[in-house]
């Protein structure tokens, strides 16, 4: 038996089609699940909002073409903030395999502590570390998870561990879903080697070879449903980049998985009258909020090369602070730059000496997501501890990179020039407007979240709706709080139990 | 947008060659053409940069009919006023294509194994 990739914008006209299970969306949520269930026999659909694209298309394409194909609006999607909390800048993938093929490929599982905060204050407590071991197993086997080599780390990334060290700290080694990889540093805009096993590489080989039937192009507007079950969904088909709707479309299944993405299956579920009734539905955003730190060498250090993401520090995660290795595209440092002019020219020719580091917040939450006039508009507002946390990242990166030997560092606050070691002890960040920060986010999680009542989450333990029986959630919406780690092991594991489950259980 | 890019990425002298910006703008309107909802986003950054500019430099003259070097001069008062945000939202955009170009990012030492591999201009 072998599936099939259809092009929705090739289409005309409508199109109806039967299965056991739609999935909707094939990021890392609904390609595994749809993976998984294809394997166990069952008649699967994935429908895409995006186009598909295969390794060897997006590995062609230079960043910014990666950015206006494969990334949610040009990576220019929002959480506003609100009240003193900075400006957001989320980004999500739209092609298939979703964010899984825009991310560094760093993998963490769901940390111990996490799962036993879930299952003592949620209620959840059939995931603990064993119960979920096989899932963790599964997937870290299906997408080759291994250890970066310390070989791979780029001289941006050996210039933070040196300062680390000077600090009292190491960093240590990230775990990726790589194989073959050559350190070529640009795997957030789709690995041009294939080295990088996002599902669309890892999943959906198999879930076609098991007959799955991919439709890329189709946007889904809801859930259908007859005497209190979920029986299918209906949408449009759309053609090109104006997304111009060219059909109907129209998919009957037995069981239906939304994996659209916290900010997109809130929408969907409102739409289809479903999981307004806890009032959790689009709530609890966490969204891991990122700052960048770049700083300035003697030496020359062309950055971009080697692993984009290698290494990690958790030396001040009591603070609820991770620090993550990184790089961006040169054009995106020299823009961060103030100048215009000769002035921004001569510090652009800097950006083969400028290091970049990045640190998250393991955050508390306090995003929403609800549709505006018929598009999806986000809010965040900060919690007060996470607010003072800011500052504190911005600080302990910068001292870092000055005691590695950075001549000035460039923080990411508006309007605020180049920092000399003297000039970061007497600067007041505490004071700093929270909306001059530069915060960023590709880790939206909660906005459906799972819970152990129908008073206080959406989606049931198996990932069931608490108000649509056959209605699946599977994707970053469903965990229930930040995880302080990258989180896609965390949605695929998840995915692969609620797949599991859903296999075992006989169709009513 | 052109009229920014100018000033952004002059020496001084005057704008990169004419062949070079065509390529920019040519690319930013294709990239602008594909990113749905946020179009309008970049659009009235743009518009509210060159609606601000004359404020900010209190000349009252737009940036369209300003000189290179006093665009220039302009734009550096923006980044130092409070729509410091407006520019970077369009200099952001306008420099990660513009660094994409082969000849451009050779000219600030960026040689990007992979990245300029694909990259033509």
């Amino acid at each position: 038996m072998s599936g099939s990739i259809t092009q929705g914008g090739t289409l005309d006209g409508d199109l109806e089609l039967d299965c056991d299970v739609v999935v909707v969306g094939s990021g890392a949520g609904g390609m595994v699940v749809a993976a998984e269930l294809a394997e166990a026999g069952h008649d699967v659909v994935i429908l895409e909002e995006g186009r598909h694209y295969t390794p060897e298309e997006y590995g062609a394409m230079r960043p910014s073409e990666s950015m206006r194909h494969l990334w949610r609006d040009g990576a220019l999607t929002f959480a506003v903030g609100m009240d003193d909390s900075p400006m957001i800048n989320v980004t999500m993938g739209r092609a298939v395999g979703g964010s899984s093929v825009l991310t560094g490929g760093v993998c963490f599982r769901t940390p111990g502590y996490i799962l036993d905060d879930w299952a003592k204050r949620l209620g959840l407590s059939d995931l603990t570390e064993a119960s979920m071991d096989p899932c963790f197993t599964a997937v870290e086997k299906s997408v080759h998870v291994e250890e970066v080599p310390v070989s791979m780390r780029s001289k941006s990334t050996l210039m933070f561990a040196r300062g680390a060290e000077q600090q009292g700290f190491k960093l240590k080694p990230l775990r990726r879903n790589t194989k073959n990889c050559n350190g070529c540093g640009r795997c957030n805009f789709g690995c041009p080697h294939g080295a990088k096993l996002s599902v669309d590489a890892a999943y959906l080989p198999r879930a076609l070879a098991a007959g799955a039937r991919l439709y890329s192009e189709c946007f889904v507007d809801r859930v259908t449903s007859d005497g209190g079950r979920a029986t299918g969904v209906v949408g449009r088909l759309t053609r090109g980049s104006s997304r111009r709707k060219t059909g109907r479309l129209t998919v009957r299944a037995r069981r239906v998985v939304v994996a659209a993405g916290s900010y997109f299956s809130p929408g969907i579920l409102a739409r289809s009258g479903v999981g307004k009734q806890s009032g959790q539905l689009g709530r609890n955003m966490t969204l891991h909020p990122g700052f960048r730190m770049m700083a300035r060498f003697d030496e020359r250090l062309d950055g971009w090369k080697g692993a984009l993401q290698s290494a990690y520090s958790d030396e001040y995660e009591k603070d609820h602070i991770t620090m993550v290795g990184l790089f961006i595209p040169p054009g995106v440092i020299a823009a961060t730059m103030k100048g215009v002019g000769p002035k921004h020219l001569a510090k652009a020719r800097g950006v083969p000496h400028v290091a970049v580091f990045g640190g998250m917040i393991h955050d508390e939450g306090g995003g929403t997501v609800r549709n505006v006039l018929g598009r999806t508009f986000a809010t965040y507002k900060m919690h007060p501890r996470d607010r003072a946390t800011m500052p504190k990242v911005v600080r302990i990166m910068a001292e870092t990179f000055f005691a590695g030997g950075a001549k000035e560092v460039y923080l990411p606050i508006l309007g605020l020039d180049a920092v000399t070691p003297d000039s970061l002890r007497t600067l007041d960040l505490d004071h700093i407007p929270a909306k001059r920060y530069e915060c960023s986010s590709q880790h939206p999680l909660g906005t459906c979240r799972m819970g152990s009542t129908a008073a206080h989450s959406v989606v049931d333990p198996s990932g069931e709706s608490w108000e649509l029986s056959g209605l699946f959630v599977a994707d970053g919406s469903i965990v229930p709080t930040s995880l302080g780690v990258n989180p896609q092991v965390t949605i695929m594991s998840m995915a692969t139990r609620i797949a599991w489950k859903m296999r075992d259980r006989p169709y009513d | 947008m052109r009229v920014v890019a100018e000033a952004v990425f002059s020496d001084g002298e005057g704008p990169p060659d004419a062949d070079r910006m065509d390529w920019l703008i040519r690319d930013v309107d294709d990239f602008l053409e594909h990113i749905g909802d946020s179009r309008r986003s970049v659009i009235g950054a743009l518009f509210g940069l060159h609606a601000v500019t004359p404020v900010v430099t209190r000349s009252g003259q737009s940036l369209a009919r300003m000189s290179i070097p006093e665009r220039i001069e302009a734009l550096t008062k923006v980044e130092e006023s409070f729509a410091s945000g407006l520019l970077l939202a369009v200099k952001a955009l306008l420099c990660i294509i513009y660094y994409e170009h082969p000849d451009a990012g050779r000219e600030i030492g960026f040689d990007a194994g992979c990245l300029t591999e694909v990259a033509g201009s």
